[in-house]
């Protein structure tokens, strides 16, 4: 019989906090500007010149702590991690090893295989580095600093994880948390969440752990998932042949589905890390992380068991408003004004995941207010429009935010009630149309449905559907 | 491969313990006459990103093991009970605001490029 083997997880987790400014200077953070044009001496090595630290980046680090139960260090500092690298215009990075911020907390994650504990062995503050970009025309490379200096909390894990899909349950928990605390926006895609990935195998049942090796370069949990898929069977696969699995950083390459071992030199962990002199220690105290701990606001998990009890909705409901603090944002504030959770919940999850998914817009990124929201939810449950006439009047609010209230009185949109008109466009259908009226009369019910229509387009699609109806009956069957 | 003072040092510190770097090193390595074998400054030089010619090779072992007698003569000091000092200042807590002060500083910033493209440093291939 072939051998199990076990996949051992460890994660280190990347998050770029949610800043106006970078770490040690007051250069804007904000994405997507020119080239370097969000530098200034600190944030490019100059010499002579001194780091301050912004002490937002602490807050939010401490918000991140606490939210994992870690250990907050009393007394913290920086450290410089020294490497060199076009994209490193110091020539170190300013990271924490010595004495990172927090230490030793958890998350509680839940698969298939049910609840499980993630310990987080540390966590730090550091800077970003530049961005590199290859010149095809020079065949050289690129540097933009814009993004040097922009505040990072590593999130390093125990090697706690044994699937895929624990890894992924991990990265979204952290996701949640982060972005609920408003510390940070936590995209793969735009690299302001990044994992690298620690992966070991083992026979199953062995005390000890297998070498394992770094997986840099996943920037998608489908990317996440791939990789480690991959480089599960690679292990095995030198194991079995009897070879030895060699420690060191591979990069992923999601389009060939294949990672490759980066240079061995750049690969050297020798960092020569020594205490930063430029930047004094940091003591936080007990009053300090109280005033974060009572500013925290309400976490996912708490929010959901609310919702179940606060709200009728269903629980499926209630996981997929939650997965984005926004969208529950927009969900709690529409509700308080127009009290009906349910319809609330239902224009959220039918037509505006659809208008999202068809415009590409994410949740936090929606721009209409609750109270517009509110207002055509009323509108359609007093029956001022029709259902079809309400999908046209969201999508205008999805898109400009307009005031469903003058909007549908400055076009005209109320339901027509009125059976004086409703009979007249009938019978212009109906006089229209002798080929659908013959079918009806011989037996096709179908052929009712053409006449609504008809008549519907005469009354612009405002006609109350039910009145409609039942005039074209009367007027067919008598 | 290397073990350099400053790895010694600071590891101690790591390990919470207390400092003591006497302990753990005195009458191991008071001895004085440190030797730094060829493949240590090949390997120093290889960080440093320098290419060291055979001269200036044996100029950094010497200057190298003249620092690392000087440490041992560091360690002879008994620093028992002594917090280890983590900043030479005795001050803690400086911070700044997270508010916007500096503007578009490219032109400054882009005058140290020694190659320049557009508004980047223009710099030899690198696959990051
Ligand atoms: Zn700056």
């Amino acid at each position: 019989m072939s051998k199990q083997y076990e996949t051992v997880i460890g994660l280190e987790v990347h998050v770029e906090l949610a800043t106006k400014t970078k770490i040690f200077c007051g250069c804007s953070t904000e994405f997507g500007g020119a080239p370097n044009t969000h530098t200034c001496p600190v944030c490019t090595g100059m010499p002579g010149s001194l780091p301050v630290l912004n002490k937002q980046v602490v807050d939010y680090a401490l918000a991140i702590a606490i939210a994992t139960q870690c250990e907050v260090t009393p007394v913290c500092k920086f450290d410089r991690k020294n490497y060199f690298y076009p994209d490193n215009p110091q020539n170190y990075q300013i990271s924490q090893l010595y004495l990172p911020i927090a230490r030793n907390g958890f998350v509680e994650i839940e698969t298939n295989s049910g609840i499980k504990k993630v310990r987080i062995h540390e966590m730090h503050m550091e800077e970003d580095a530049g961005k590199l970009i290859h010149d095809e025309w020079d065949d050289t490379s690129l540097v933009d600093f814009n993004r040097s200096g922009v505040p990072l909390v590593e999130i390093v894990s125990e090697p706690d994880m044994r699937s895929a899909d624990e890894v992924l349950a991990y990265m979204e928990k952290l996701r949640l948390i982060i972005q609920y605390l408003g510390a940070s926006d936590c995209k793969l895609q735009e690299g302001s969440m990044r994992a690298d990935v620690n992966l070991s195998v083992r026979e199953v049942g062995s005390p000890s752990f297998g070498t394992r090796t770094e997986m840099k370069n996943l920037n998608s949990f489908k990317a996440i998932a791939r990789a480690i898929e991959a480089e599960r069977q690679r292990q095995i696969e030198i194991i079995e042949e009897g070879g030895e699995v060699i420690q060191e950083t591979r990069r992923w390459d999601d389009n060939k589905e294949y990672s490759y071992a980066m240079r061995s030199k750049e690969d050297a962990k020798d960092y020569r890390y020594f205490p930063e002199p430029d930047l004094v220690p940091i003591v936080i105290g007990e009053d300090w992380i109280e005033r974060i701990r009572s500013a925290q606001p309400e976490l996912r998990t708490e929010k959901l068991m609310r919702y179940k009890k606060e709200f009728d909705i269903p629980e499926y409901d209630a996981k997929i408003l939650t997965e984005s603090k926004h969208m529950a944002d927009l969900f709690e504030a529409t509700t308080a004004i127009c009290h009906k959770p349910k319809k609330v919940s239902n224009w959220l999850m039918v037509e505006t995941f659809r208008l999202m998914k068809e415009t590409g817009t994410e949740c936090e990124e929606l721009i209409f207010s609750p109270s517009h929201l509110a207002d055509l939810i009323n509108l359609a449950e007093n029956k001022t429009i029709n259902s079809t006439v309400a999908k046209e009047v969201f999508e205008k609010i999805f898109r400009e935010d307009i005031d469903p209230n003058i909007y549908v009185k400055e076009m005209g949109l109320a339901t027509v009630n009125d059976e004086e008109a409703i009979e007249k466009a009938a019978k212009q259908a109906i006089s229209e149309n002798p080929k659908s009226v013959e079918d009806y009369k011989n037996g096709k019910e179908k052929a009712i449905g053409f006449l609504v229509g008809q008549t519907m387009k005469t009354l612009k699609g405002q006609g109350n559907p039910g009145i409609v109806k039942e005039v074209l009956y009367s007027l067919l069957n008598n | 491969m290397i073990n350099l003072m400053n790895v010694k040092l600071i590891s101690n510190e790591m390990n919470g313990n207390d400092g003591n770097v006497s302990n753990d090193l005195t009458g191991k390595e008071v001895s004085m006459g440190h030797r730094i074998d060829d493949e240590t400054i090949e390997y120093v030089g290889i960080l440093a990103k320098l290419s060291l010619t055979g001269q200036e090779k044996e100029k950094a072992k010497a200057d190298m093991e003249k620092m690392l007698d000087y440490i041992d003569t560091l360690n002879e000091l008994d620093t028992q009970g002594i917090e280890p000092m983590s900043h030479v200042f005795p001050v803690n807590n400086v911070f700044r605001d997270d508010v916007i002060s500096n503007g578009d500083g490219s032109e400054e910033t882009l005058a140290n490029a020694p190659l320049r493209k557009n508004n980047e440093f223009e710099v030899p291939k690198t696959i990051g």
